[in-house]
């Protein structure tokens, strides 16, 4: 069904349709909400992210996609949750891995692929946050530019160009290139 | 296409966002420049990782109690300003319809118990000619001249004697098949003699009376029949969007007919109502 019209029906009070804008979004806004506040917070602040759509769609215009809004109201949920913990750090990076059974002959690639990993988290959590966002929006919400554009409420460019810096500061960071140059935020 | 602009333009050339010219441009100098191709080959592993990382974590499956947050939307009630706005607009339409449906109503006007009253204080005073039924409307015409003397500057001995008082014909309006006259006060340009004839009037059609002569006795003005129009707006303290005029019928049975017209369409009766005095009716 066009999601137009599930989002018709589901602005009419179809809670049934909401249930299938939920289910098409909930792995997106998830991976994104986890990647700014955490893996243990990340479930509460999503369910609060679509409580506050279901509430909020009968004010919901159409101006923008459904997926954009939702992505909006995430961000908006998980900044919100962020000043209300006082607290931008992440959970313990590797904390997920722990309780895998790991075989031997592995270990030693994924000991390597976790420090990938684990490098590549922390320099993304210690990304300023107008380049953060836009990365987060990009690799974890999977948003075309223009889509992070409207979630943040930028220009396309500027938003295609602050993923650009994002990564040059990424690559830097993780000795891929030499560390761009700070340059003013765009 | 030089190594500075296939920098420019890797990522879009990574994440597949370049027309086909430009792409093919950016591929075939990545192709002979082994600097620009370490380069790009950094970049896709930057972003795999990325890619990856982002889809390595499990993600939960959605929990019941977002359904059970999930209630259907309440009709969201209206706010207390909607409901004042509401309340205000009822009122006066029901006021207004309240005007035009009951016109026959006996509503006791201010304006028409002056006139009686001012009426039954002429007859008393028995300075009617013979054969006149003789109106007396001394107490607007009073207070006309109170407005005239105060805007001009001009006041009579006893101060309330109409010796300025001014009158003009303004316009024609046709009444239930009458045609009369409506006087409006002038307070510039129409100042006329104390006494008015009824050369200064027309009066169309079939009035109830077709000439009609006021005239001033003892600072009072009597008109010879009962057909006066008296515009109120000088009563009212507030600019009003329509102008009331009082037509005495039956000086006999002291009835009055009020009618209320736009000011700003004079041919627009909004409202006609006539009222026979109390004592009266109980007769």
């Amino acid at each position: 069904m066009d999601e137009k019209e599930i989002v018709r029906r589901a602005k009419s009070g179809d809670v049934a349709a909401f249930e299938v804008l939920v289910r098409r979004y909930w792995e997106k806004v998830y991976r994104l909400v986890e990647s700014m506040v955490g893996q243990p917070d990340a479930e509460d602040v999503v369910v609060e992210t679509f409580v506050k759509a279901w509430q909020s769609l009968p004010n919901f215009r159409g101006q923008s996609s459904f997926g954009t809004w939702i992505f909006r109201i995430a961000v908006n949920q998980a900044k919100q949750w962020l000043r209300k913990m006082a607290a931008v750090q992440l959970e313990p990076l590797d904390a997920e891995w722990d309780d895998e059974p790991i075989p031997l002959w592995e270990v030693e690639a994924i000991a390597l692929e976790r420090d990938w990993q684990r490098r590549v988290k922390t320099a993304v959590q210690n990304l300023p946050e107008h380049l953060r966002l836009p990365l987060l929006l990009r690799f974890w919400g999977e948003l075309s530019y223009p889509e992070i554009a409207q979630v943040l409420g930028i220009k396309d460019s500027t938003a295609r160009m602050r993923v650009v810096t994002a990564l040059k500061f990424l690559a830097a960071k993780l000795g891929l290139t030499e560390r761009p140059n700070r340059g003013r935020k765009q | 296409m030089n190594c500075r602009q296939v920098h420019h333009c890797l990522l879009a050339w990574i994440e597949g966002d370049l027309d086909e010219a430009s792409w093919l441009a950016v591929a075939q100098h990545l192709d002979r420049c082994e600097h620009c191709q370490k380069e790009a080959q950094k970049w896709q592993q930057l972003i795999a990782g990325l890619k990856a990382i982002a889809n390595a974590d499990s993600v939960p499956p959605i929990p019941q109690r977002l359904w059970q947050k999930l209630k259907p939307h309440r009709k969201r009630l209206p706010s207390l300003a909607a409901i004042f706005a509401t309340a205000c607009l009822a009122f006066l339409l029901g006021w207004h319809a309240r005007s035009i449906a009951l016109p026959h109503q006996p509503l006791q006007s201010d304006v028409g118990k002056a006139v009686r009253a001012n009426a039954r204080t002429v007859r008393e005073q028995g300075n009617m000619h013979k054969g006149q039924r003789a109106l007396s409307l001394s107490a607007p015409a009073k207070v006309y001249h109170q407005e005239s003397s105060r805007q001009k500057g001009e006041m009579s001995s006893d101060g309330f004697s109409p010796v300025s008082t001014s009158f003009r014909r303004s316009h024609f309006l046709t009444l239930n098949g009458a045609t009369a006259m409506a006087c409006g006060l002038s307070d510039a340009n129409f100042r006329t003699n104390h006494s008015l004839h009824s050369s200064h009037w027309t009066l169309k059609s079939e009035p109830i009376a077709n000439e009609l002569q006021v005239s001033e006795n003892d600072g009072e003005l009597s008109a010879e029949f009962a057909l006066v129009f008296v515009p109120i707006e000088t009563l009212m303290p507030q600019p009003q969007p329509y102008r009331i005029f009082v037509q005495v019928i039956d000086p006999q049975t002291q009835t009055v007919r009020t009618v209320k017209v736009d000011k700003t369409e004079p041919q627009h009766v909004v409202a006609e109502w006539s009222e026979v005095s109390g004592s009266e009716m109980d007769k």
